[in-house]
């Protein structure tokens, strides 16, 4: 009896091992990585949303300008037009802001490579100027829309593809699809962190936890659609997207749309001169 | 003074490009801590201007041209260190997409009017100001620093062509490369950066500092008011006013093609041959050459090419802002 009372108040011997675990550091942090990515994506989305562009010349025609443009690049045939592109897209680039010129350039850079290595065979082959003009022409296309889109928030973006008489059904997606970027993004988010607080050292079920969280993120985006849906309903929404006019300043329109006049004129201009 | 590529020898611009090496390194070591994140775009006006004034050609006596460099102007605005950078993305700029001053030889390039220029006419305005009371006597101070550092890199890149033809010659006894001596480049390039062009870094340096010191303090000190519209319409008047650079008809000295050189006059008789690496060296096409632009009129490219610089060099220097971290006010107490 005294001694079952004695072994019952002794400390169970597990209890004095001395704590040894050290977690494995993991080496590439897949999460925070992961998480990070998110972030990003997120801050620029909300960043575009705060950003309030000076440029007052309406949104659809900026979208078919550089449409134009780019039209006008791909059909000329000497490399004035394109340097006098140049010229004006360096101009426009450099009163963004270095974010903006930074982002704009990623893409450009890339574009080129990969234009580069797929016309690296007319460079070999004794074509170098068509190498070089064909490079010089993606990168400008490129660094064109990449203009436009770090300088137009997405909303207006819609705005100008709903004056070119778009289908509301295709702008209805988009602009879901922007929301639910964001918000699902959030929630996203939210639950790597939860999950990061509580994991200590390495995990080998790394991958299983991510599909949860994509399984997760799923079934939020069913129930947020249907709530969307209907709080648009009960707010009056019918399907129809009205334009919905942003100041506009006339002067502003006028003076691109003279702008893109003379781009026109020199791009015959400087044809006719190649030419004859 | 931009020095085309194969005037110099491999070796030459390579031991200027070694020496360029630390001292590039240490301007944006002390650039960094120098210049806050805000005001890293003005390096770019600083290196706009710079490249607006080299745009600008004169005629200098004996049938070339010349120009003025900034170097010491952006020292005055910026320090020295920022000046350092300024002119060499300017002069890397012009190399590059305009084929003005070569590629091999960007390092000397730099030597003469990216280290050698605004070091030495910021040290000499630095030594004059501190006797000179009066605001105009600091403008002298600033003229007269302007006017020692230009001669000083004209006076380098003198040097530099002229030891060409004393180490590379083939067995008939002709240059490789440059092939004027001492005797020749010396005063070939010093009278005319002692009297014109000399003259014109001076007024380009005093005139556009005043302006700037008049219209937007900030730019020169801190907690002043910066204001950029003025500093920007100032460029645009230089962008407009630069075809008065083509006026200049002939190539600055040591700048020639080497279809030309061979008739270039010089103490009284033609050279009469083609050193052999000139004719047959290192050649890179730029996309622009010789600020044209396709098949425009030339006045055209001119202008064209010029606000192409002056975009680039602003676009350089906002993106290297953005790589900055933010300034931390709180470090500092």
């Amino acid at each position: 009896m005294q001694q079952e009372e004695k072994e019952r108040r002794q400390i169970p011997g597990w209890l004095l091992l001395e704590e040894d675990y050290i977690p494995v550091t993991e080496r590439d942090s897949f999460l925070e990585k992961t998480m990070r990515a998110i972030l990003s994506v997120l801050a620029k989305m909300k960043a575009e949303k705060e950003y309030i562009g000076k440029n007052k010349t309406a949104p659809s025609l900026r979208i078919a300008g550089a449409v134009f443009v780019i039209v006008l690049l791909s059909l000329s045939r000497n490399l004035a037009f394109a340097g006098l592109v140049s010229v004006l897209l360096l101009v426009r680039l450099a009163f963004c802001n270095g974010r903006q010129i930074k982002s704009v350039l990623k893409g450009a850079i890339g574009a080129v490579l990969f234009s580069a290595v797929i016309l690296v065979p007319a460079a070999i082959l004794g074509h170098p100027h068509t190498f070089i003009y064909i490079t010089l022409k993606v990168f400008l296309s490129v660094t064109l829309l990449g203009i436009l889109s770090n300088t137009l928030p997405w909303n207006e973006i819609t705005s100008g593809l709903k004056s070119f008489h778009l289908p509301d059904i295709f702008i209805f997606t988009l602009d879901l699809t922007m929301h639910y970027i964001m918000q699902l993004g959030e929630i996203c988010y939210q639950m790597l962190f939860a999950l990061r607080t509580r994991m200590i050292g390495k995990s080998p079920k790394k991958a299983g936890a991510l599909t949860g969280i994509l399984g997760v993120t799923f079934l939020k985006s069913k129930e947020l659609s249907q709530e969307t849906y209907d709080a648009m309903v009960c707010r009056g929404f019918d399907g129809t997207y009205p334009l919905r006019k942003r100041k506009a300043s006339p002067a502003a329109n006028i003076c691109y749309g003279i702008g893109l006049l003379l781009i026109t004129v020199l791009f015959f201009y400087l044809e006719h001169v190649s030419a004859g | 003074m931009h020095i085309p590529d194969n005037y110099l020898s491999p070796a030459t611009c390579a031991v200027l490009t070694t020496a360029m090496v630390p001292v590039w390194a240490r301007a944006v070591k002390k650039v960094k801590t120098e210049i806050t994140k805000e005001k890293m775009p003005l390096l770019g006006v600083g290196a706009a201007f710079s490249f607006l004034g080299m745009m600008f050609n004169l005629p200098l006596p004996g049938g070339t041209t010349g120009h003025a460099v900034g170097g010491t102007l952006i020292a005055l605005m910026l320090g020295p260190n920022a000046a350092c950078i300024a002119v060499s993305i300017a002069l890397f700029v012009q190399a590059l997409l305009f084929g003005d001053g070569g590629i091999l030889a960007f390092g000397a390039n730099c030597f003469n009017m990216a280290f050698v220029l605004p070091y030495l006419g910021y040290g000499i305005y630095q030594l004059l100001a501190g006797h000179m009371k009066s605001e105009k006597g600091k403008l002298v101070a600033a003229g007269i620093g302007a006017y020692a550092g230009i001669n000083a890199a004209a006076l380098c890149a003198a040097v530099e062509f002229g030891i060409q033809p004393l180490i590379y010659t083939d067995a008939s006894g002709q240059a490789l490369y440059c092939p004027y001596p001492l005797s020749v480049s010396v005063p070939a390039m010093m009278i005319g950066h002692l009297t014109i062009a000399g003259l014109a870094e001076v007024i380009f340096t005093v005139a556009v500092y005043s302006f700037v010191k008049k219209t937007s303090p900030g730019m020169l000190y801190q907690q002043r008011e910066t204001k950029v519209r003025p500093v920007w319409m100032l460029l645009l008047l230089l962008i407009v006013a630069v075809p008065l650079g083509l006026l200049a008809t002939g190539t600055a000295w040591g700048e020639w093609g080497a279809d030309e050189i061979a008739q270039i006059v010089t103490g009284g008789k033609a050279l009469g041959y083609t050193p052999d690496r000139l004719a047959n060296g290192f050649s890179f096409d730029a996309l622009f050459p010789d600020y044209t632009i396709g098949n425009m009129p030339e006045w055209i490219g001119y202008i064209l090419s010029a606000v192409a610089g002056v975009a680039v060099v602003v676009i350089i220097f906002k993106v290297a802002a953005s790589f900055m971290k933010n300034t931390d006010k709180y470090d500092k107490q």
